[in-house]
């Protein structure tokens, strides 16, 4: 028996949206990632109404609308009570791991922190979110905001420069209601 | 030595024990050569030609050239996530834009702009099929079309009265399209948008009471 450094030990797996396991019409993935990929449908949680609140913090996970659908956004449950959202990024963000000596200008990771915060003492998504514009600092506004420094949710997807960005019509949730 | 090429012959000039005729093989290489360079002329004449370009408005004007065959105008959602808003394709519009580009009411030139608006002029240049675009920058404020060779409300006008293509409601689904699905996701945008409307509303309607107070 030997040891290894504990990042060895894993082995990278691709995780999909959606592939050819669930969706036979999909656009081929390259190196066949639809057959080696793990495909996130393949949970059912595309339509089901148990994840209320989705935060995918990394790079571009709110692109496009593809990650909320897979994680049950736009489930029939959602058409009726409103209750799910999928939060994440619009755009690549520069990041450092917790504690890095490069964590203070990098205000990602210090906006995502502010909003938890905000969630774990009560607030909505809504209100959590609102926070980190109304009292996040410059760094953290224009990181999470775009270049106006103002959050601009409800704006249009081509007409706002919001990085961070929602998917979902559970802007009410609470983490515990 | 033996090296087998196009030219059978040729194989005398690396044959040892061949009685060599120098003027037989001088004229026989030239014919090669000619023959080599005839194939490689177009080539080398063939421009190397951009298939993007961005116009900064300092040099050619734009009606120097043809006309597009279509104009786009893009806007810029997220960073380099240009989206497909509104398209021009008659040739009364297509001369009305690039005439009003190269010639705004106000002269006021400003090389160099960049913003999250752009109308991108296609070009089709025919056999062999060739397709170019040029890129011009632009932002429309108070209804006042800004570009880099000045503004123009006239220009301004006609890209704001201009229905949008609605090619922006499949920018961030992926092919191929499900229209149901789409629907879905824009009812669920759409209620989104109204709540944060009510919330904005009521967040400006405290602010205003408490300065008021």
């Amino acid at each position: 028996m030997g040891w290894s450094l504990p990042y060895t030990v894993y082995a990278k797996l691709g995780v999909f949206s959606a592939t050819r396991q669930t969706f036979p019409n999909a656009p081929l993935l390259p190196d066949n990632w639809d057959e080696r990929g793990f495909d996130l449908c393949s949970l059912g949680m595309n339509s089901s109404g148990n994840k209320k609140i989705v935060f995918v913090d990394g790079c571009l996970s709110a692109k496009f609308d593809d990650m909320a659908m897979a994680y049950g956004t736009y489930s029939d449950w959602s058409l009726g009570y409103h209750d799910q959202i999928y939060i994440g990024w619009r755009e690549t963000v520069f990041t450092a791991p917790p504690g890095s000596p490069l964590d203070w200008i990098l205000f990602s990771t210090n906006g995502v922190k502010l909003f938890w915060e905000r969630m774990g003492l009560g607030d909505d998504v809504w209100q959590a979110l609102y926070y980190t514009d109304s009292h996040g600092s410059f760094g953290i506004k224009r990181t999470l905001w775009g270049l106006n420094g103002s959050m601009n949710l409800g704006e249009p997807y081509h007409e706002s420069d919001d990085i961070i960005w929602v998917y979902g019509e559970g802007i009410h949730n609470k983490l515990e209601p | 030595m033996r090296v087998m090429t196009l030219f059978g012959s040729t194989e005398k000039v690396f044959t040892t024990n061949s009685n060599l005729n120098l003027e037989d093989i001088t004229l026989k290489k030239l014919i090669f050569i000619s023959i080599i360079g005839i194939i490689l002329l177009p080539s080398c004449q063939k421009k190397r030609r951009e298939h993007v370009t961005v116009w900064d408005g300092q040099d050619t004007a734009l009606s120097s050239s043809e006309y597009p065959v279509s104009i786009i105008w893009f806007k810029e959602s997220a960073r380099n996530l240009w989206t497909p808003y509104k398209g021009f394709n008659t040739a009364d519009e297509i001369k009305n834009i690039i005439n009003l580009i190269d010639r705004p009411e106000v002269n006021e030139p400003a090389p160099g702009l960049r913003t999250r608006n752009k109308l991108s002029l296609i070009y089709y240049l025919g056999e062999p099929a060739f397709l170019r675009a040029v890129e011009v920058y632009f932002d429309v404020n108070d209804g006042i079309f800004i570009g880099s060779r000045g503004k123009s409300q006239n220009l301004g006008q006609m890209l704001l009265t201009k229905e949008e293509s609605g090619l922006s409601r499949y920018r961030f689904h992926t092919p191929p399209y499900d229209e149901a699905f789409i629907k879905r996701a824009e009812e669920s945008e759409q209620y989104l948008q109204s709540e944060l409307r009510k919330l904005k509303a009521e967040k400006e309607a405290k602010k205003q009471e408490e300065t008021t107070n």
